[in-house]
């Protein structure tokens, strides 16, 4: 071998022990990220357990008036003790901007709310053996978007907002190898966050001179390089300092404007806004404050349907008047307006049996058991752009189910092809131009 | 000493020092946590509730209030991001008038003593000389730094969540 060509077979060598480790199971260097319908999804998890029945076959009437094209007359018992909510914030329902799958299903695993939120999350069908103290076992849809867009997105373009601090906070990551809290969503529960107790709590807060705050980085910098734990690590979602410090006046400026009540009700909802309204309230607000590219938000109290039928329809109408102010809010928001696809659909339905509780108009109360059919029906919505969604297409025949979810907000953001062969369901392609 | 009773002496004062060990009975189910642990063997890591406990503790010389607790916790669990809200709570801690923190004199005259009684109260050990000589140069370098940016520096890092 002469000297140019052993130098040459080093260097290559050198260079392929180099890059070796990088190469993806597909082959390429770096993951793929396809053509992108649009550079935003929000997606709307109407939780809580919602029935087609009430919903999208409109039993007693359109209780949904900003997602559901119709006039159909509310049934006179319910209608008569629904409290009134102001104009709706869309001139025409959603329905008109998307394309309506009626005959959505949540097909397998019990129809427990957390299995059903895992489901919608990571595209991934639950047993009866779930943790709920664990973090899910697949990757959730915010590790796969920031691992295999490329370039590689950081938490503040991800954003899960969670409407109870119960079980759901920790569906921000999962425990899947390879993926985990370094690729996790910035979760926040504003219910909880946001509320009078804490805003007070935080009222004073230490700052420090830029000067002195970087003397304090550093030190704390030296700290941590001093220091192995050789247990176990502190696992959390981490943002760059920069997006740390953005974050956190976020934060202040919302405790701040809690504190001079101009959280109080700011939609003027006559009685109050709900716990659905406030958590769409706050999903608004990180949209407007950071445009991230994936942000989910869940709605709960439907979920009263459990003990008040009557009280489950009035939070359908509040939940829907609420995902109307939310798509308002993105059409009116620069960055946002014309380049998000939103969806909408509930983790699991109503049973058709009702449970033995009357309510106040005579109605049963409705559970959700995993033997009774209807309550694996659900609906599907996917909102967006003219030329993108194909706008007022409805399929009422069944299609697709929730594990599909996933998959859509994959191939709406471009990652899909990145994803090396985790995922069950396929992209809602229908509801595409 | 006669060698033929150091002889038997020995062995016996061996037997006295060693073959006996008190029974530890755990009657209360507690964790066992050294006081005096060095930085190298801190490996067990704090629970949420207990960081922020132990924090108040740290600061203000006394236990935090059951109430108190459960609304910061409250807020801890709000946030995805740990190290941001923790970052939120000391700033809080430290903003509260009844922090008790040395005075920034004391810190910029007693220097080494400063640096070895934070060492102690927050770190639970003693800094090596390493870590004293690099502090005292940064303390050293900015005279108008504030006892809580160095405090504050701490209660954020690593080793403050372990035990």
């Amino acid at each position: 071998m002469d000297r140019r060509s052993f130098i040459k077979k080093t260097a290559l060598g050198a260079a392929g022990s180099l890059v070796a480790p990088y190469i993806l199971p597909s082959g390429r260097l770096f993951a793929a990220t396809g053509a992108r319908k649009a550079n935003h999804v929000v997606f709307c998890l109407f939780s809580g357990g919602v029935r087609n029945l009430e919903s999208v076959l409109k039993a007693d009437g359109n209780l949904m008036p900003n997602m559901l094209s119709g006039n159909e007359a509310i049934s006179t018992d319910i209608q008569s003790s629904l409290s009134p909510l102001p104009p709706n914030p869309l001139s025409t329902p959603l329905q008109d901007e998307a394309t309506l799958f009626k005959g959505f299903k949540y097909s397998l695993g019990p129809t427990g709310h957390f299995n059903g939120h895992i489901t919608a999350i990571t595209g991934q069908s639950t047993g009866t053996d779930l943790s709920l103290r664990e973090h899910p076992e697949f990757p959730t849809v915010f590790e796969l978007y920031r691992k295999h867009s490329d370039p590689k997105r950081s938490a503040m373009n991800a954003w899960w907002v969670s409407h109870s601090n119960n079980l759901y906070p920790i569906l921000n990551y999962s425990r899947y190898p390879g993926y985990g809290p370094d690729f996790g969503a910035n979760q926040i529960s504003p219910r909880t966050l946001f509320a009078y107790d804490t805003a007070n709590e935080f009222s004073n807060s230490m700052t420090l001179s830029p000067d002195h705050q970087g003397v304090a980085d550093d030190l704390r910098g030296f700290f941590n390089g001093n220091f192995n734990p050789n247990g176990v690590e502190a696992a959390s979602v981490w943002n760059t300092p920069e997006e740390a410090d953005q974050i956190q006046a976020f934060i202040k400026q919302m405790m701040t404007e809690y504190r001079s009540g101009l959280h109080n009700n700011p939609w003027g909802i006559q009685g109050g806004m709900s716990g659905d309204m406030r958590n769409i309230f706050y999903a608004e607000k990180i949209l407007q404050e950071f445009e991230p590219e994936l942000l989910v938000v869940n709605l709960f109290d439907v979920d009263v349907a459990h003990s008040n039928f009557t009280k489950y329809c009035q939070a359908l109408r509040n939940a829907d008047w609420a995902v109307g102010h939310l798509w308002n809010t993105i059409q009116n928001t620069p960055g946002l307006a014309n380049d998000t696809i939103l969806i909408i659909a509930p983790e699991i339905g109503r049973n058709g049996t009702p449970n033995s509780i009357i309510d106040q108009n005579g109605r049963y109360a409705l559970d959700h058991t995993t033997n009774d059919p209807l309550s694996r029906d659900i609906f599907c919505m996917v909102a967006g752009p003219s030329g993108v969604v194909d706008q007022g297409q409805v399929l009422s025949q069944t299609y697709g189910s929730s594990i599909d979810i996933v998959p859509t907000i994959a191939d709406i953001l471009g990652f899909k092809d990145g994803i090396p062969g985790l995922l069950p369901g396929a992209s809602l392609t229908p509801a595409f131009l | 000493m006669n060698t033929s009773v150091s002889k038997y002496l020995l062995p016996l004062l061996m037997v006295v020092a060693f073959g006996c060990k008190k029974e530890i009975i755990d009657q209360y189910n507690l964790q066992p946590v050294r006081a005096d642990n060095g930085q190298g063997e801190k490996t067990t890591l704090k629970s949420d509730e207990q960081l922020i406990s132990i924090m108040h503790t740290d600061l203000f010389g006394s236990a935090i209030t059951s109430n108190q607790l459960k609304v910061l916790f409250k807020a801890y669990s709000s946030f995805g991001d740990k190290n941001l809200i923790i970052d939120e709570i000391t700033r809080k801690f430290l903003a509260d008038p009844s922090v008790v923190l040395p005075q920034d004199t004391y810190m910029h005259s007693n220097t080494d003593k400063f640096i070895r009684e934070m060492y102690a109260r927050f770190f639970i050990r003693q800094p090596n000389e390493m870590e004293v000589w690099y502090l005292k140069k940064v303390i050293g370098e900015n005279p108008d730094l504030g006892v809580e940016a160095v405090v504050y520096a701490m209660l954020t890092s690593d080793e403050y969540k372990y035990f």
